[in-house]
Formats: structure tokens, C-alpha cells, sequence
């Protein structure tokens, strides 16, 4: 070959590589093939080009570079020399993905994750390896306050931590965990939810979430369920006296609504459902849907069907009174309606002996309110009328038979008030021909006998 | 002032997601949740969306609708369990290549959202895409996102993911009608979302226009004032909310709300008599109808008597007023009887009971109330309202009262509602009071266990008798007589007969005192969760339009109290909303026993 061409060629060529004559001829095993001194020249050269990076900014690359990069140099030739001060964009880009085809991801910044996610951009947590930058995200995400990046971070908590180490985490961060029991809470771990909450001394609130998880399988369920965490779970929260005896008495209940639906479902006359109801008291329960009801919609229904069952019985409604403490108030209210719907006389129920031995109503119960419920479920009118005369005062008595229509005693008490005019008055309003006698007859005695009748 | 440009701008946004699902020229199946619906009608109305290339509707049920289009749209809140029913429902249709199936999102795919349809495995056929509206107006003064669940996500269960979507609708909003000036902020959640809008502002660089006509934004959060919440309101509108239910300002006057029943629109700018009474005390109402139908008819009466001429410009032009009026008038009437009905033997005790628990008499006679009541299972909102009203103006209940209630309670209503109590007790309305626990509180051993402590009994907050006293919010006098004014319209209590003043009306005035807000009393009673913007702002005099935001819902008559404000500073304040919210509607949503968020 000739060596002027030869010349000519290379240092024409826009490739210019290697020169075996120059004086880099020690370098020769270089694979470059460029001398230090053309590198730093050439390094010299690409940086007076690259645009001034901001302090902050600057830092946060090159420490994301700088771990690329030494993840990189340990897998590769380490006669590598970067500069790494100042690198390019690209020559980022690239480090990433040499590094992510090497299995060793690089970690963004927490703060420009959190970021991404917030305005909606692709992200990636799984750099997010250790605990502590773990911990960093979750700061950050907390710092920004959007739910759904805290969200999204505490799914991926949840997906790369053990509950072990992911609830004492939370423990310290008030905020996340209130947002990870919503999360839990949505998922149906109701037990794990519980757990946190057992661990952010919020027992009660415990206790709400395991009887919650109750309800999950369905109606089939709900008896053994709540057995279950009677027994085994309960005893591990302090403080929840009150919530352990209601679901104890929850238990109770469904006992005895099972066998009494039962019962009442194998007799053969069919339940005719009662459309009779009143604004002032809740709907009634039927043997469909008995079990699952109230302790007192099954005290009514009991009262209905049961009203004579032994207390030895699950069906009875004295046995319900004991078992459960019902207070006098409660029993009676659910008697007189359960009565009332059955056609029979409630008023033996409500009645008592006063001090002087007159009837009086037990557990002052108002008796305009019962007159309103008698009134709305179509109460017999021979109950209006024992009502009415055991109200005290004349007026009130007076005011209530006049809404309820019970005529003979308006008429009464006009004539104890000894009011002529308002009593012929009354005479007029009134269609009721025996009525209308009873008062010409007052009015033709009273007349005779007392003068001043008139006044 | 437009407030006309939010619907607009709205419907562009959705119009341009229709368009980029497919173009409208393709046909689309759609399904949408049934809480959606009005909103959507108000926003686009079905029309647009016809035009958009959607074939058939369909309310979102348990089971696939009968499929015609291969295009597929489903039109979901945010709500995890509405998003997992029909991800589930999609799973079982399985794959068809030629089917593409779209989810969107109102107001957003939340994350977790997004996870449980790629857990199930979906995602290879449905794509989801997030859309939020902008503010709906629902009457001249009233806005609202229409965020039902907002309430029970953001302030029962702390989960504060849709606050975002709120701050992007204030920002919305600045970006169509200026930029707010001054800024204040009572609770926690407010803040947040004023955080939020900042960090959006920063992010996205918007341009707001010059000129600015509201000038005043102030935020504050339901839970700031439950008693609004709690006590019966009082106005015509108000009264509508609590019986039959507004749905985006709509309501139904059958109990059902069912196809083809009566519907009543409640909009002032749609309907004149609405407007006159929809402020006034229900009990101002029937008598300003009958007015009314007698001016009408004398109207018709008049003009029967006239020439032929002008018997023909009556009915060119007066005529059909005449009778739309009267035809709405026709459909107030009826409201008011079904009201009537629905209250007759109840409101006037419940009012009394009300009365009694702001003034804190006759205790004694409360409590038997509520038990009586309680053993005949009486209506459970009214009762849970009655508990909560006499809880918080007592700042919780003694150990023994309460314990009492509690197990009453579970016994007649069922003792499912032990989660019931327990929301309630989170929320700081019905819960035990603790004095041991109060003055025991700087000891308590860790940080932890104070914020713990914190958390359940709220006991960081002044009582709210107190806070009531110091804000002068009881207006009833010393022998506990309503203000003589309350049933007039003059005096703010009058929206709850003359027992309260709602707070929002008295913070609003403190805010827009002439030179600087008189909210000394405000920082004693709520410490750091008032936040006030920068009072040196040449704005912050000035008299522009006033927007206030409620986080977590607003009741009419709050709004109606803003209402007189406005007109007694005579300047324009708009209620911007999550949501409208009645106290019968609260707790019936607090007992449901599907409280998904």
C-alpha cells in the first residue's frame, strides 16, 4: 500500500480513528482510539456547550447518574472513564437503559415520582426498593396531601411490604394510615384493617371492622361469624367492654330468631301480611323477614304470635323482656302494638294501680300518643273511650275526645263543665241520633233541675 | 358574569372525550349510573349525546344491558364497589375481539380504581378514562360537582382523593371568570384543597383573564357546622330537600320519583314563583300562593272582559306566561300538601325539641322523648338527628346517657347499626363525654396516643355551645323565645325558626368587612383551621362577587341565609358546592348499610 495515499485517506476520513505513526502509538491498546488529550479536549469542548443546570437540579442528576453509572462499572470493562459531573440528557437516558438491561433499575427521584403521579404522567415505583426510600415516597406523597397519590404509593406498599413492616410505618404516619384502612376497607380485609387499627389504639373502631367482616358471606353466615370473633379475636383489643356485649346479645338474638321463623313458618295458616302502620312506629316484621331484624321488631312479632309462650320459650315475649333487660318503656310500647295488630285489647297490658288503687298507665307512657297509634292502626273504639277517661284534665280529655270522635265524651265533659251553649253547639256538629238524645235528654233534666245550667 | 361558560366548558370536555373514544359518526351503546344521570342532563342533555353517535342508553343494573353497538360506554362515579360490579360484569362477558368496552370515570380513575380492573384482568378490552365537570349550576346562586360520596370519602373515612378534583374545578373556574384575590379557608379539608389548587396553578401555568368579577373566595368544610346539618330547615326550598329529595335540582312529588311522575324543577330563572319562595319560611308560603293563584286568576278575569284586540295580544303574549305560571304554581301547591302530609303531628314537636337542645332546657324531657321514641322505633334519621343535635351543643353525652342511647338504639333498629354509631362518633356527633380523658390529655404517654385521642373525641375542638356563644349564633333571648324577627326574613336564624344563626353566614360577613376580616373570635374558636389570604392585597377592599365553596355539602338553608347577606350587603355571593346536602338525606346515607366510597 502506498503510504502518501494511505495518509491522504486517513486524514481525510470524517472517521478519523487511528494514526499507528502519531504519538499516541503507546495507547494503542486503547480502545477508543483517541489520546486523552483529544478526550479532554473534546470533554472540554461538549461541555462549554451544555446549558447551566439549576443547583437543585444538578445535584439530583448527578446522583442519579452517579448511580447508574456505578452500577454499570461494576458489571462492565472498568477502564470506562465517565465524566460525570455534567452529563447530557441523552447520555442519561441511555445509562438507564443500560442499566435496566442489566436488572439493576435506577432510582428516580421521590419527589419527581410523586409528581408524575399527581399530574396524571407514567410512572414506576418498583425503583423504590429499599425501606428507607420506601419511607422517602411515602413523605413525599404525604407532603404533596393529594389522596390519590397517597393511594397509589400505599398500593405499592402494600404489594412490596410485609403488614410487619408496613403497619409500624403507618403507625407513625397518621394521614396514610387512615387512607390505607379506606383502602382495606374497599379490598374486604376487614381483619387487617382491624389489625392497624388495634395498632393505632383505635379499638373500638377494631372491633366495628371484624363485626363488619361478618356481614360479608351473607345472611347464612352471620350467626357463626360473629361467634368466631366473640371467641378468638375480641381478646386481643383493651377497652371494648360495651362493644363485646352487643355482639354477645347480637348472638344471642339470631339464636332465637332462627327457631321461632321456623316454628312460625311450619304452622299452616298463612301469615297475612298487616298493611296497618303508623307514622309514630317502625314497620313489623314478618316470618320472611324476621331473622335479621331488631331485638324489638322481634319482641313485637313475638308479642303478635307468642303472646301467651311460655318464658322457658325462645318465643317468649316475658323471656325476650329478661333476657335482653328491656325496660318497661320498650316492652310495653312493642306489646300494646303487637296487640293491637292481633285484634285483642292491649289496654290490660298498659294499665297499672295508681296509689289509690285507680288504673293508672304504667311507665308514663303519653297517652295522646297512644291514642294516635291506636287511631293510625284502627284501634277498637271501646279503647278510645277507657283511654280518654284517664286523662286528667277536663280540657285536655275534652280536646282528645273531640279529634278521636268519641262524642259521649265531649258530651261529659261539657256537661261537667256545666257549658250550655258549646254542648247545643256540639249537638248541631254531630250526626249520631243517639248522641244528639243523650244530650236533649241532659240538656231537658238539666234544665228542671239546675238553673244555672244556662250559665 | 356567565356562569352559563362552566356548562359549556363541561360539555366541550366531554364532547371531546366522546369524540376521542370513537368518532361520531360510529354508534355507541352507553350506560351510565343512575347518580349521574341528571348531572349528565344538565350537562350535555341527551341530545348532544346523540349527536355524539350514542344509540342507546341504558341505567347501569346488576346484569349486561342488551347490547346492539360494538362500542361500549360505561358512565361511573368513583365509587370503588360501583367500579368493581361492573369490572366483575365485564369479566364474565369475556373477550370479544371486535367489542371494545370504555369506562369513564366521574370525576376521576381513582388509583385504586385503576388497580382492581388490572387485578381482575380487564384491561386487554376496556380502557378507562377519567372526566370531571366543572361547577353545575343548579339555580342563579347555586353550584355543585354533584359529589355525593365526597362527604363520607373525604370526612368519615379520610380518604382525600377527590379534594383534587375539586381543586381543579376552582381553577376551572378561575381560568372562565378570573382569578381570586383573597382567599380564606375554615378546615382542614378546605385548606387542603386550597393547597392542592396552588400546586396545580404551579404545575399547569393557566391563563386567567384580566378582568376579574369575583374577587372573594372562601371555603370552608361541612363539619365546621353540623348543627345546619342537623336542624329542620325552614325554608320553602329547604323543606323540598329534607321531604322529597332534591337531585340536581329536581324533585319528584311522588315518594318513588318514579318515570312519569311529577317532577318540579328547582330553578329561580326557569320558574318566577320559585324564585319569590324559595327563601321564605315554609310557613309565609301557602299564603303567598294563594296570593298568587288569585292574581292570576284576575289576570285571565281582566283580560276576559276586554276588546278583541286586545284579547289577541293576551294570548300572543300573556297567555302562555300565564299558564306556565299557573301550571307551576299548580305543582307548588302540591308540593306543599305532600309536605304537609308527610309533617302533620310531627314538625311542630320536633321543632319545640329542637328548640329546646340549641337553648339547652328542659333536658330532662328530651332524653324521655328520645327513649319513648326510640321503643316504638320511630323514624331512625329523625331520632339519629335528635341524638346528634343534643351531642354536640352538650359537647357529648355523660357515660351513662350515652351508653343508654347506644344500647336503646341497637335494640330497636338492630344492632348492624353499631357501624352506624360508630361513623357518627368519628365525625364527632354523637359521642361520650369524656372529662377524664380531656384533662388527661397533655399526659397521655406518646404522640401517638394523643393523636389517637385527638382523633376520637375531638376534644382539641372548643365546645361548640361556646364556640356558638362567642360568635353569638343562638339567637334566642333570656325567657328562650325566638327572635321575633325569625319567621320575617330579616334575621338569618329565620331558615331555622329563629333557634340559630348558621355559621357560614356570620363568617362570610366577618370576612367582607370593609378593610380587613374581623375574624379574631374565628381563630380563638377554630385555632388552625381558619387560614386567612393576604390581607394586604389591593383586592381585598374591594366590592367584587364572592364565591362560597362548601366542602363536603351545603343545605338550602345555608344557602338562603347567604342569600339575605347578599342582599343586605348588596353584593352577589354564589354558593359553590360538592354537593347539596339535607340532614334527612346525611343520615340516611350514614345508616345505609352500603356506605361505599
Amino acid at each position: 500500500m502506498d503510504k502518501p495515499e494511505d495518509e491522504k485517506y486517513w486524514s481525510s476520513s470524517a472517521t478519523k480513528g487511528f494514526d499507528f505513526d502519531s504519538e499516541e502509538n503507546e495507547h494503542a491498546g486503547d480502545i477508543f482510539g483517541a489520546t486523552p488529550l483529544q478526550t479532554a479536549q473534546l470533554s472540554k469542548e461538549v461541555q462549554q456547550n451544555i446549558p447551566h443546570q439549576p443547583v437543585v437540579s444538578r445535584g439530583e442528576t448527578h446522583r442519579k447518574l452517579s448511580n447508574s453509572l456505578s452500577s454499570l462499572s461494576t458489571c462492565s470493562n472498568s477502564s470506562y472513564k465517565f465524566n460525570t459531573s455534567q452529563p447530557t440528557k441523552q447520555c442519561e437516558v441511555t445509562c438507564k437503559l443500560l442499566s435496566s438491561t442489566i436488572n439493576d433499575e435506577t432510582m428516580s427521584s421521590p419527589k419527581d415520582v410523586v409528581r408524575s403521579i399527581f399530574l396524571g404522567m407514567s410512572y414506576d415505583l418498583s425503583c423504590f426498593k429499599k425501606l428507607s426510600d420506601k419511607k422517602i415516597l411515602l413523605d413525599e406523597a404525604l407532603k404533596l396531601g393529594d389522596g390519590d397519590v397517597i393511594c397509589a404509593v400505599l398500593l405499592f406498599l402494600q404489594k412490596s411490604l410485609h403488614q410487619v413492616v408496613l403497619f409500624p410505618l403507618l403507625k407513625e404516619r397518621y394521614v396514610a394510615a387512615r387512607e390505607y384502612i379506606a383502602i382495606l376497607e374497599k379490598q374486604k380485609c376487614f381483619k387487617e384493617a382491624a389489625i392497624l387499627c388495634g395498632e393505632l389504639q383505635q379499638t373500638k373502631e377494631a372491633v366495628v371492622h371484624l363485626y363488619n367482616s361478618c356481614f360479608r358471606e351473607g345472611e347464612q353466615t352471620i350467626q357463626s361469624s360473629l361467634e368466631q370473633i366473640y371467641k378468638n379475636e375480641l381478646k386481643n383489643f383493651k377497652q371494648i367492654e360495651v362493644e363485646s356485649e352487643i355482639i354477645e346479645e347480637h348472638i344471642l338474638l339470631l339464636e332465637r330468631q332462627g327457631p321461632i321463623a321456623v316454628t312460625r313458618a311450619r304452622l299452616p295458616q298463612s301469615e297475612i301480611d298487616d298493611t296497618r302502620t303508623s307514622p309514630f312506629i317502625g314497620k313489623a316484621v314478618t316470618a320472611q323477614n324476621l331473622v335479621g331484624s331488631s331485638l324489638l321488631s322481634t319482641l313485637q312479632y313475638c308479642c303478635r304470635h307468642n303472646w301467651d309462650a311460655p318464658e322457658n320459650l325462645l318465643a317468649s315475649p316475658i323471656g325476650l323482656k329478661k333476657t335482653f333487660k328491656l325496660t318497661e318503656r320498650q316492652f310495653l310500647w312493642n306489646a300494646f302494638i303487637g296487640r293491637i295488630l292481633m285484634n285483642e285489647d292491649p289496654l290490660p297490658i298498659l294499665l297499672v294501680k295508681g296509689m289509690f288503687g285507680a288504673p293508672k298507665i304504667s311507665a308514663s307512657l303519653s297517652i295522646p300518643r297512644i291514642l294516635e297509634i291506636a287511631s293510625n292502626l284502627n284501634g277498637k273504639p271501646n279503647l278510645f273511650d277507657q283511654l280518654l277517661l284517664l286523662v286528667e284534665k277536663s280540657e285536655k280529655r275534652y280536646q282528645l275526645a273531640k279529634k278521636y270522635q268519641r262524642h259521649r265524651i265531649v258530651i261529659d265533659v261539657l256537661i261537667s263543665n256545666k257549658d250550655r251553649i258549646s254542648l247545643l253547639q256540639y249537638r248541631d256538629s254531630i250526626d249520631d241520633q243517639s248522641e244528639i238524645d243523650y244530650i236533649n235528654n241532659t240538656l231537658r233534666v238539666s234544665v228542671s233541675s239546675v238553673k244555672c245550667f244556662n250559665h | 358574569m356567565d356562569l352559563g361558560n362552566l356548562r359549556q366548558s363541561s360539555q366541550f370536555r366531554l364532547l371531546n372525550l366522546l369524540t376521542k373514544i370513537a368518532p361520531s359518526d360510529v354508534q355507541k351503546d352507553l350506560v351510565i349510573h343512575e347518580d349521574l344521570m341528571k348531572p349528565i342532563d344538565l350537562v350535555s342533555g341527551a341530545r348532544l349525546l346523540r349527536e355524539q353517535g350514542v344509540d342507546k342508553m341504558f341505567k347501569l343494573a346488576s346484569v349486561a344491558p342488551p347490547w346492539k353497538n360494538y362500542i361500549r360506554l360505561y358512565f361511573i362515579p368513583s365509587i370503588y364497589a360501583v367500579a368493581e360490579n361492573v369490572a366483575k360484569q365485564l369479566k364474565r362477558h369475556g373477550v370479544e375481539k371486535t367489542v371494545s368496552y370504555h369506562i369513564i370515570v366521574v370525576p376521576k380513575v381513582l388509583t385504586v380504581i385503576h388497580s382492581l380492573f388490572e387485578s381482575l384482568g380487564v384491561l386487554d378490552f376496556v380502557t378507562l378514562h377519567s372526566y370531571s365537570w366543572d361547577f353545575i349550576p343548579l339555580d342563579s346562586n347555586l353550584l355543585s360537582l354533584e359529589l355525593h360520596h365526597l362527604f363520607k370519602a373525604s370526612f368519615l373515612k379520610e380518604e382525600n382523593s377527590l379534594l383534587t378534583s375539586v381543586a381543579k374545578a376552582l381553577m376551572s373556574f378561575e381560568c372562565l371568570l378570573g382569578k381570586f384575590s383573597c382567599v380564606m379557608t375554615l378546615g382542614e379539608k378546605s385548606q387542603r384543597v386550597h393547597n392542592l389548587l396552588n400546586t396545580w396553578k404551579n404545575e399547569i401555568q393557566p391563563t386567567f383573564p384580566v378582568e376579574t368579577e369575583f374577587t372573594h373566595l372562601i371555603m370552608l368544610d361541612r363539619n365546621i357546622d353540623f348543627v345546619s346539618l342537623l336542624l329542620t330547615q325552614l325554608t320553602y326550598e329547604g323543606v323540598l330537600d329534607e321531604n322529597l329529595k332534591m337531585k340536581s335540582g329536581f324533585v319528584y312529588l311522588d315518594a318513588n320519583g318514579a318515570e312519569g311522575s311529577q317532577r318540579l324543577m328547582l330553578n329561580s330563572a326557569s320558574d318566577e314563583i320559585y324564585g319569590e319562595i324559595k327563601g321564605k319560611h315554609i310557613s309565609a308560603v301557602f299564603q303567598h300562593l294563594s296570593k298568587k293563584a288569585k292574581e292570576l286568576q284576575q289576570k285571565r278575569d281582566i283580560k276576559n272582559t276586554d276588546s278583541i284586540e286586545e284579547m289577541k295580544n293576551f294570548v300572543s303574549h300573556d297567555l302562555r306566561r300565564i299558564q306556565s305560571q299557573q301550571k307551576s304554581l299548580a305543582l307548588h301547591i302540591s308540593a306543599c300538601e305532600i309536605v304537609m302530609k308527610r309533617q302533620a303531628g310531627i314538625l311542630e314537636e320536633l321543632l319545640e325539641l329542637q328548640e329546646d337542645a340549641m337553648s339547652g332546657t328542659k333536658m330532662k324531657e328530651y332524653l324521655a322523648f328520645l327513649e319513648d321514641s326510640i321503643a316504638r322505633q320511630f323514624n331512625l334519621a329523625t331520632i339519629l338527628r335528635l341524638c346528634c343535635l343534643h351531642s354536640i351543643m352538650e359537647d357529648g353525652l355523660p357515660e351513662k346517657e350515652y351508653h343508654l342511647l347506644q344500647r336503646q338504639l341497637l335494640q330497636a333498629y338492630g344492632y348492624r347499626h353499631l357501624t352506624t354509631l360508630h361513623y357518627l362518633q368519628r365525625l364527632g356527633l354523637f359521642n361520650q363525654r369524656d372529662s377524664k380523658m380531656i384533662s388527661l390529655e397533655p399526659l397521655l404517654p406518646d404522640r401517638l396516643a394523643r393523636v389517637a385521642h385527638a382523633a376520637s373525641f375531638r376534644s382539641e375542638r372548643m365546645p361548640f355551645r361556646k364556640i356558638c356563644q362567642r360568635l353569638n349564633l343562638l339567637p334566642l333571648d333570656e325567657s328562650s323565645q325566638p327572635n321575633p324577627c325569625a319567621k320575617s326574613g330579616q334575621h338569618p336564624s329565620y331558615v331555622f325558626g329563629g333557634v340559630y344563626t348558621p355559621l357560614v353566614y356570620h363568617f362570610v360577613e366577618r370576612c367582607l368587612k370593609e378593610k380587613e376580616p374581623s375574624l379574631g373570635d374565628y381563630v380563638r374558636c377554630f385555632g388552625n383551621n381558619l387560614r386567612i389570604g393576604d390581607c394586604s392585597h389591593p383586592q381585598w377592599g374591594a366590592r367584587g362577587k364572592i364565591l362560597v365553596c362548601f366542602i363536603g355539602g351545603v343545605t338550602l338553608a345555608e344557602v338562603a341565609s347567604l342569600d339575605l347577606l347578599s342582599r343586605q350587603l348588596g353584593r352577589q355571593i354564589v354558593v359553590a358546592t360538592t354537593s347539596t346536602i339535607s340532614g334527612s338525606d346525611f343520615m340516611e346515607s350514614m345508616t345505609s348499610q352500603h356506605t361505599d366510597t
